[in-house]
């Protein structure tokens, strides 16, 4: 049988990250009866959907060997704004779009200071971050907007088939970004930029346009988690996504992918996002405090890093 | 930090010595056949150095004769093979750069090695901080900095940072932080290279005046004026092995030249036929910031054009500046006849122009990726079918050039990395040969290659030609350079100083354009 299309690359090994969320997922099924039930899975997945999909974006941004942490805070205005808009128009459309344009617009900033301003990633998506925060207080006055019709809150709160929309979001987007990384040139491309930008560029490859894209990408995939956010929680609270960008960087790093650039995939940010997705269920389901969760987030991050380290280095 | 003072002061009171001191003096340093091998080449081939107290000694050869490995050895970066280190009548082992040092051995290196972000006062004293119990004193410090500095009539404030000052000035405190230390041995690698002929007269006062303290000079530099201005000895190795060694007052600039190229002119480089056609690339009044003067030439179909000169002649700022990789470019340049515009690599590749750079692991390859990978990025356009790479097409393409590259490797998903650096050029070379370019653009592509797949390689740009392709080919190693070029410019400095038809290619005169200071 032809298994080309699912034909591991090279990069993807994210092989420990899988071990980890199978044992992870045997045991609580034993010690849990609740834990293995369609509903309570349908809940893991419902849980991690909003991190799940910036982090498509963040493992793209890494991949270059950068960094975005404006993600969060872009989520929380571009999610007020678009709730802003339904609240005085009406037009779902236009919510949907305005808060797609604002999370793009935010991205293409990142890209540009970064590939042609030539500011560190960590430090142009840090003030990036600090600026979307501001205006999201500054539109709400500090205060939520809320109550949307259903069209508005689909992506967030609808189901199909009893399905909800979120899941098919974060499978649909994950193929997407999947063949876009491993099959297209511009997967490619980022690839090449995380491994080696100088030898990228001397195949006469215009890196800096790829740069802007990459982040531009990272901008519509936060936009699109921030219409899932919304929806679900039929508010825009200035607030909301404060620490997603680091949720999604755990969830990258714990899938394997290298901050350094070059190696790793979105398979392995996906079961990242569910590791850290399964620890907290199962922690709940234990009724082990939430205070200790945030311990054993940090010590699994460490533990991932930790154990792709030295299995790299015995490797060579 | 009684000690440094003590050490100064030591310095400031050694006598002057006169001519005839030197002449009768026992050497201070005797380098007795040294051989050392790296792997696949022959470094040193028993060479030996002689050097009188206060000497001032210049080493010269061609690039790659093994001045920098000689030296290295006795700054103890390199250990020897095999071969005696004497000095002052007794056998040394010196096995690592703080043992030279305290054998009163110093070097100057090109790069200096200096933090750039501390002081003056500070890096000269590095590691030999005058303290006040637990903290630096900083006015003892700052005092002895001045004194050595004094020694140098350099009148630069202590306090400075390296990072405020002259590369000139740069290269003062490295030598002072050399001379700290009680040196009677002091190596300049190249110290001119960077340096203005003001002060490049300002250096040579300095190392005379070390001199009459008694400080010997090994100085290591290309350019014939240069030596005949400050140097008394000269010791001449070609290939790893020694020439010889003359008093500067016996020598002209043709005979050292002469002694430097050597006799045998190998034929290890036989010319491929090539059929030459029209002009396909001219350039025009080129300038690279202060790497590159105003440099004309042009380049026909079929033709091999090498670019000579000295490592750090300019010849590579040129040859990226063609290809749109560094910016700061002024003058035109020309396809077949037709004016270009060039600011990215981008273009260049449009226009149908290749690369391969120097620096294979940085530049010329994608080390984290596999041959297939490698080769595919260069040529995006041929894998790809409705905007998703054709892992089939990728593949037969990567292995095509396997084949006709002779690659050894276990597969095209190999990693590039793993392989030799010979195989590693030829995926280089492959991945450009794909793209059909009309120009080529070679810089050192046989540099760090062993000599089977140095010839290969040669002869794979000679089939290039002969396909009516340019080509334009920086190489610093002469022979091979004269092996498989139509037509030698010559670069030193930055400026065109010389171009020789393939009927007139001399070694010596060659040599001399790459030497020749304007």
């Amino acid at each position: 049988m032809n298994n080309k299309f699912f034909n591991i690359g090279s990069k993807v090994k994210n092989l420990g990250a899988l071990i980890v969320l199978f044992v992870m997922l045997m045991v609580l099924s034993i010690v849990s009866p609740v834990f293995l039930t369609v509903s309570n899975i349908r809940n893991v997945i419902v849980q991690v959907a909003v991190i799940a999909v910036i982090a498509e974006g963040t493992t793209f941004v890494c991949l270059t060997g950068g960094i975005d942490l404006s993600v969060g805070a872009v989520l929380g205005v571009a999610g007020v704004l678009a709730a802003g808009v339904m609240r005085n128009t009406g037009n779902t459309t236009l919510a949907v779009l305005t808060c797609l344009g604002v999370a793009v617009l935010f991205g293409i900033c990142s890209g540009v200071l970064i590939a042609y301003g030539n500011v560190a990633p960590f430090v142009s998506t840090l003030g990036l971050m600090s600026i979307a925060r501001g205006i999201a207080f500054i539109y709400t006055h500090g205060k939520p907007i809320s109550n949307f019709p259903d069209s508005f809150r689909f992506m967030g709160a609808g189901d199909i088939g009893g399905v909800p929309v979120m899941i098919y979001i974060v499978i649909v987007s994950y193929a997407i970004m999947y063949i876009v990384q491993q099959k297209t040139p511009f997967g490619r491309i980022t690839y090449a930029i995380g491994s080696n930008e100088e030898a990228t560029r001397l195949t006469g490859i215009d890196t800096k346009k790829y740069k802007v894209i990459i982040y531009t990408v990272a901008g519509f995939l936060t936009g699109i988690a921030s219409l899932m956010y919304v929806g679900r929680i039929n508010s825009g609270h200035p607030n909301s996504g404060t620490g997603y960008e680091l949720d999604a960087i755990a969830a990258v790093v714990i899938g394997g992918t290298s901050l350094s650039g070059g190696k790793g995939s979105v398979l392995g940010t996906i079961v990242g996002a569910l590791i850290m997705g399964v620890i907290k269920n199962g922690l709940n389901l234990l009724n082990v405090d939430t205070y200790y969760q945030n311990v054993v987030i940090g010590t699994v991050i460490i533990l991932a890093v930790l154990f792709d380290r030295n299995s790299k280095n015995t490797n060579k | 930090m009684q000690k440094q003072n003590a050490m100064s002061e030591q310095l400031l009171k050694r006598k002057a010595v006169s001519d005839s001191v030197i002449k009768k003096a026992r050497p201070v340093l005797e380098m007795r056949n040294i051989s050392k091998t790296f792997p696949g080449v022959k470094a040193l081939t028993k060479v030996s150095l002689t050097v009188l107290p206060g000497e001032i000694h210049s080493i010269v050869g061609e690039n790659g004769a093994g001045k920098s490995t000689l030296m290295k050895i006795l700054a103890g970066v390199y250990s020897k093979d095999s071969g005696e280190i004497v000095l002052n009548g007794k056998t040394v082992t010196i096995d690592s750069p703080q043992t030279a040092i305290d054998l009163g051995i110093g070097t100057v290196y090109q790069n200096l090695d200096l933090i750039p972000s501390l002081s003056v006062a500070e890096n000269i004293y590095m590691n030999q901080f005058p303290r006040k119990s637990l903290l630096i004193d900083r006015n003892i410090l700052h005092k002895n900095a001045e004194e050595i500095l004094k020694l140098l009539d350099c009148r630069i404030s202590p306090a400075a940072t390296v990072d405020s000052l002259s590369v000139a000035d740069q290269q003062m405190v490295a030598i002072a932080r050399v001379l700290s230390r009680n040196i009677s041995i002091l190596i300049l690698d190249e110290p001119t290279s960077s340096l203005s002929p003001v002060e490049t007269q300002k250096l040579f006062e300095n190392v005379r005046r070390l001199r009459t303290l008694g400080v010997a000079t090994l100085f290591i530099s290309h350019h014939m004026d240069e030596i005949f201005d400050i140097a008394e000895h000269v010791t001449v190795l070609c290939d790893g092995k020694l020439v010889g060694d003359w008093p500067v007052s016996e020598l002209n600039k043709n005979s050292l030249v002469k002694a430097m190229v050597g006799h045998e002119v190998r034929e290890m480089f036989p010319k491929i036929e090539s059929k030459i056609g029209g002009e396909v690339f001219r350039v025009e009044h080129i300038s690279v910031g202060k790497y590159v003067h105003d440099i004309s030439f042009n380049l026909r179909k079929g033709e091999i054009v090498g670019l000579g000169g000295l490592v750090g002649a300019g010849r590579s700022w040129l040859v990226k500046s063609l290809f749109g990789a560094v910016p700061g470019r002024s003058g035109d340049i020309f396809i077949e006849g037709k004016k270009v515009t060039i600011s990215h690599p981008r273009n260049a590749k449009k226009l149908g122009i290749g690369f391969v750079p120097e620096d294979r692991h940085n530049e010329g390859l994608i080390s984290g990726m596999s041959i297939e990978e490698n080769i595919g990025m260069c040529n995006l356009k041929s894998i790809v079918s409705h905007g998703i790479i054709v892992s089939k097409r990728e593949n037969e393409l990567a292995e095509k050039v396997v084949n006709e590259m002779d690659v050894k490797a276990s597969s095209a998903k190999q990693l590039v990395e793993n392989l030799s650096g010979g195989n590693q050029q030829k995926i280089v070379l492959g991945k450009w040969f794909e793209n059909h370019p009309r120009i080529m653009i070679f810089d050192e592509p046989t540099k760090g290659i062993d000599v089977g797949a140095k010839s290969e390689i040669l002869r794979k740009i000679g089939n290039l030609a002969a396909s009516g392709i340019g080509v334009l080919l920086i190489s610093s190693e002469l022979p091979e350079l004269m092996g498989v070029s139509d037509r030698i410019i010559v670069i030193s400095l930055g400026y065109k100083t010389g171009e020789f038809k393939r009927t007139d290619f001399d070694a010596a005169k060659i040599m001399l354009a790459a030497t020749s200071k304007e």
